[in-house]
C-alpha cells in the first residue's frame, strides 16, 4: 500500500514538472517538502516518510536549479542527521550519492 | 548622559529643518495652484526663473513618484506670486537636492552662485520661455518615470550587468545569489562599491546608498514579469535560514517578455516568486537606478 502510495507521489510529481511553468501545479509538492522541513524531531516512524520527502526532492533537484526543495529540509536535517543517514539506504547507489551532495546543500551556510 | 543628548539634539532640530526648507530653483519651473500635474495647464499661474529661491511648506508624493511641494517663493521678484497662494512646484525624480555652503539645499543647480536671482529676472524672458517650459515640464511629466525606465533597460551598463550574469551564472545555485547580483552591478558600474548584506537587504541598501529606486514605491502590484529589463528583483523569504532569518533572494531580470529569464548564480525561468509563490518568496523591491540616456 505504502509502496503504491510513493508510485503514485512520483508519477503526479513527473507529471507536474513537464509543466514546469505552470507553478501553481508543482508548488503543493514543494510546500509538502517545505511543511515536513518544519518537524524539528523525527523519530524512527518517519523514515517512510522521509524517503517519500527525498524522492521528491530528487525530482524537483533534476528540474530546478534553486535547490528550494533541498534548502527547505535544511533545518531537519541539521536536527535529524542520524535518521537522514539511515534512510540514504533505502536509495540506489547513484541517488545516495547525488543525495550525499544534497545532504551538504542542507548543512551549509547561506553567503552575502 | 543619553537623555541631555535627546535634548540637544531635540532642540536642535527646528533649526536644522528650517534651513534644510529654503530652495533655489536651476532651471525655469512652472507654479501652479494645485498640487495636480497631470498634464493639463490649467492649474499653471506663472513660471519662475532659474535662481529663484522658494521655501517648502508641505509634500505630497504623486502616483509617479514625483513631489508636488507647496510652496512660499523668498526672492522678492517673484514674491508676489504668494498672494495667489497655495503654490505648488513639481520636484521630479530626476532632480537632486544637495548642500550649498550657505546652508541652502540646491533644487538641482550645480553652481548655484552663477544663479543669482537677480540675474535672470527680466519679465519678457519669462514670458518667452513660458510655453517652452509648459510644453517640456507636460512632456517629463506624463513621461518622467517611463524614461527613467526605458534609459536604465537600454543602458550600456545594464547590459554589462546582464551580461555578466549570464557569463558568471552556473547550472545549480551555489546560495550566492546576493554575492553574483553586487558583482554583476559592481562591474557595471551601477554601484560603485560592493553592497553589504544578505539578498533580503539589496532593496534597502541600493535604495539608500547607490541611488536606486524601488519601482514597488510607486507600482504596488507590479510583478517580475512586468518589471523593466536589468530590473534588480529583491525577496524576503525563501528557503535558507542562515541570516536571521530567511536569507531572501534575488535576480536581475536578463530578458523582456512574458518567457523572461532571471539570473543571479543561476538562470531560471519563471521569477522565483512566480515559480515559488508570493508565500515563499516575497517580492519586496524591483529596483533601477535612473542613468543617463547611453549610458
Amino acid at each position: 500500500m505504502k509502496t503504491l502510495i510513493l508510485c503514485i507521489t512520483v508519477i503526479i510529481s513527473l507529471n507536474t514538472f513537464s509543466k514546469e511553468k505552470n507553478t501553481v501545479a508543482w508548488l503543493p509538492t514543494l510546500n509538502t517538502i517545505k511543511q515536513f522541513g518544519e518537524i524539528k524531531k523525527l523519530n524512527s516512524k518517519d523514515k517512510e516518510k522521509l524517503q517519500s520527502i527525498l524522492k521528491n526532492v530528487l525530482i524537483i533537484e533534476e528540474k530546478d536549479p534553486s535547490s528550494a526543495a533541498s534548502l527547505a529540509l535544511s533545518e531537519s536535517y541539521k536536527n535529524n542527521k542520524d535518521l537522514y543517514e539511515e534512510v540514504l539506504s533505502r536509495f540506489s547507489k547513484k541517488d545516495q550519492l547525488t543525495l550525499k551532495s544534497l545532504y551538504i546543500i542542507m548543512d551549509e551556510p547561506a553567503d552575502q | 548622559m543619553l537623555k541631555k543628548t535627546i535634548l540637544i539634539l531635540t532642540a536642535l532640530l527646528p533649526f536644522s529643518n528650517s534651513y534644510a526648507e529654503i530652495y533655489t530653483t536651476n532651471k525655469f519651473h512652472n507654479i501652479r495652484s494645485s498640487p495636480y500635474f497631470d498634464g493639463s495647464k490649467n492649474n499653471i499661474i506663472d513660471a519662475v526663473p532659474p535662481g529663484t529661491q522658494f521655501k517648502v511648506i508641505s509634500e505630497k508624493t504623486l502616483p509617479s513618484g514625483a513631489k508636488a511641494q507647496e510652496i512660499q517663493i523668498i526672492s522678492e521678484q517673484h514674491a508676489y506670486l504668494n498672494e495667489q497662494k497655495p503654490l505648488f512646484i513639481w520636484n521630479k525624480l530626476t532632480d537632486h537636492f544637495f548642500d550649498t555652503q550657505a546652508d541652502v539645499v540646491s533644487f538641482g543647480c550645480e553652481d548655484c552662485s552663477n544663479t543669482a536671482d537677480s540675474s535672470l529676472s527680466e519679465q519678457p524672458l519669462i514670458k518667452i520661455s513660458k510655453d517652452i517650459t509648459h510644453k517640456i515640464e507636460e512632456d517629463q511629466n506624463q513621461n518622467e518615470l517611463d524614461t527613467v525606465i526605458s534609459n536604465y533597460s537600454k543602458s550600456e551598463k545594464v547590459q554589462t550587468a546582464i551580461d555578466t550574469i549570464y557569463k558568471n551564472s552556473r547550472k545549480k545555485s551555489s546560495r550566492k545569489c546576493a554575492r553574483y547580483v553586487k558583482s554583476a552591478l559592481r562591474k557595471a558600474g551601477l554601484v560603485s562599491s560592493k553592497p553589504y548584506g544578505h539578498a533580503k537587504d539589496l532593496a534597502k541598501e541600493l535604495a539608500n546608498k547607490h541611488g536606486f529606486i524601488n519601482l514597488l514605491n510607486t507600482y504596488k502590484d507590479m510583478t517580475p514579469d512586468q518589471a523593466p529589463k536589468g530590473a534588480v528583483m529583491v525577496y524576503s523569504g525563501g528557503f535558507t535560514r542562515k541570516c536571521h532569518g530567511l536569507c531572501g533572494h534575488t535576480e536581475i531580470k536578463l530578458t523582456d517578455g512574458a518567457d523572461a529569464t532571471y539570473g543571479s548564480d543561476y538562470l531560471q525561468s519563471p521569477s522565483a516568486m512566480e515559480k515559488y509563490g508570493n508565500e515563499n518568496y516575497k517580492l519586496i523591491g524591483i529596483m533601477i537606478k535612473p542613468v543617463q540616456d547611453g549610458q
